[in-house]
């Protein structure tokens, strides 16, 4: 009898340790929402030996990943000229800075920007990676928009 | 012996039905950790905690539109693949955490992931690479916001009115980053039905969310289809994070909070 109240006990114990004991969900943003309690596997400092592939100068307090992975994220390719620079951005410039009031340009017009974003593309590709990154995003998040805006035009 | 079995079996039925009805309890991140975005692409696998970005200080102060379009920030977490050597190049968090530049001429914004460390910088990279670490906050939300006009939900703040009344003026553009552009033609407001009966329609503003968001951050990428009735929404869609969920329930007050957006008078 002792024998049945215990597995009772123990079967009780389990079922409400499955109900309310269960690790719960973080709010709709998941992932992106930091937990209230920080998660096991997060390192609670910074490692305090640089590892093998940290530069020689680096002191040892400082997380030393950081020189010792930046630059071989850097692009092979060699940095445009000042002058190419110049050229993309103000293009760049001219045409986003239309998005703003690109409702009131016409099909035609918003046509001709798409086609000057298609025509830049290829002149940011050969940028640095991260100016590459970034302004190719923007270009796209602006050519996007003018498509959307012809998409939307009455008649379409 | 039969009480025992009785009470075991009462808890069972009640726990069931709990779980039955209601699900798995999500739990409610606390007012200050709403919104924040933990950023984790390379940090671990450099040996360095997971960023954790405080949304709620750069709402304050900035709008949507500038991190999101202008810096480049994509609106998914881990979505941009931000590296150390992206903020180093001044882009990104970089672009105004480079030790140089200020807030509104003021404060000075701490350089981010610089190319020179000196011992003293482990505590500097602590600021963002903060997960799971007890770091103290520079700006504590409830000091930081203690004249904000208040919400139920979210990070308790009725940001909408914060801006509307002035308490706070995020900027929208950023020497040598943004483009200078004309004013916005603000589109004209519409209303969407519900589809549960006596449920207020809503009525959205497009002045509300242009002044965060200008056009890129929303069209086309978050509301493709720009012809009336040409897209069905539908709540769960939104809870699931499509749609108004993309921003609504993660960082901008969530949709639990329906009277925000269901206000058009049943007639």
């Amino acid at each position: 009898m002792r024998n049945t109240e215990k597995s009772l006990a123990i079967a009780l114990a389990i079922t409400l340790s499955v109900f309310f004991g269960m690790p719960l969900l973080t709010d709709g943003a998941s992932a992106a929402t930091v937990p209230a309690t920080a998660p096991a596997t997060a390192p609670a400092t910074a490692p305090a030996t640089a590892p093998a592939n940290a530069p020689a100068n680096a002191p040892a307090t400082v997380p030393a990943t950081v020189p010792a992975t930046a630059p071989a994220t850097v692009p092979a390719t060699a940095p445009a000229t000042a002058d190419t620079q110049v050229d993309w951005k103000t293009e760049f410039e001219d045409i986003c800075s239309k998005t703003q009031d690109s409702m009131s340009f016409t099909t035609e017009e918003l046509k001709s920007l798409v086609d000057r974003c298609d025509a830049l593309k290829p002149r940011i590709e050969k940028l640095d990676e991260t100016e590459r990154k970034v302004y190719l995003r923007r270009l796209q998040m602006c050519r996007d928009l003018l498509v959307f805006v012809i998409e939307s035009k009455p008649g379409k | 012996m039969k009480k025992v079995i009785i009470v075991s079996l009462l808890v069972l039925i009640c726990s069931g039905l709990v779980v039955a009805q209601t699900g798995t309890k999500k739990k409610r991140p606390l007012p200050s950790d709403y919104g924040n975005v933990v950023m984790n692409n390379y940090s671990e696998k450099s040996g360095m905690a997971p960023v954790v970005f405080i949304h709620w200080l750069h709402r304050a102060r900035f709008t949507c539109r500038l991190c999101h379009v202008d810096i480049g920030f994509a609106m998914k977490a881990g979505g941009t693949n931000v590296k150390a050597i992206d903020n180093m190049n001044g882009y990104y968090c970089g672009t105004c955490h480079n030790g140089k530049r200020s807030f509104k001429g003021v404060e000075k914004m701490f350089e981010a992931c610089s190319k020179k460390l000196t011992p003293e910088d482990g505590k500097r990279c602590d600021r963002c690479h903060s997960l799971g670490k007890n770091v103290k906050r520079e700006y504590d939300l409830a000091e930081f916001t203690a004249k904000f006009p208040k919400e139920r939900f979210g990070n308790g703040i009725n940001w909408e009115l914060a801006e509307e009344t002035g308490v706070i003026k995020p900027l929208d553009f950023l020497d040598g980053v943004s483009i200078k552009r004309p004013a916005l033609t603000i589109q004209k407001d519409f209303t969407l039905d519900a589809k549960v009966e006596g449920m207020p329609a809503i009525v959205f503003s497009h002045k509300k969310h242009t002044v965060w968001n200008g056009c890129e951050v929303c069209h086309p990428e978050i509301f493709i289809g720009v012809k009336k009735g040409s897209t069905k929404y539908s709540m769960i869609e939104i809870f699931d994070g499509k749609y108004c969920g993309v921003c609504h329930g993660k960082v901008a007050f969530p949709t639990l909070d329906c009277q925000r957006c269901h206000t058009k008078p049943v007639s």
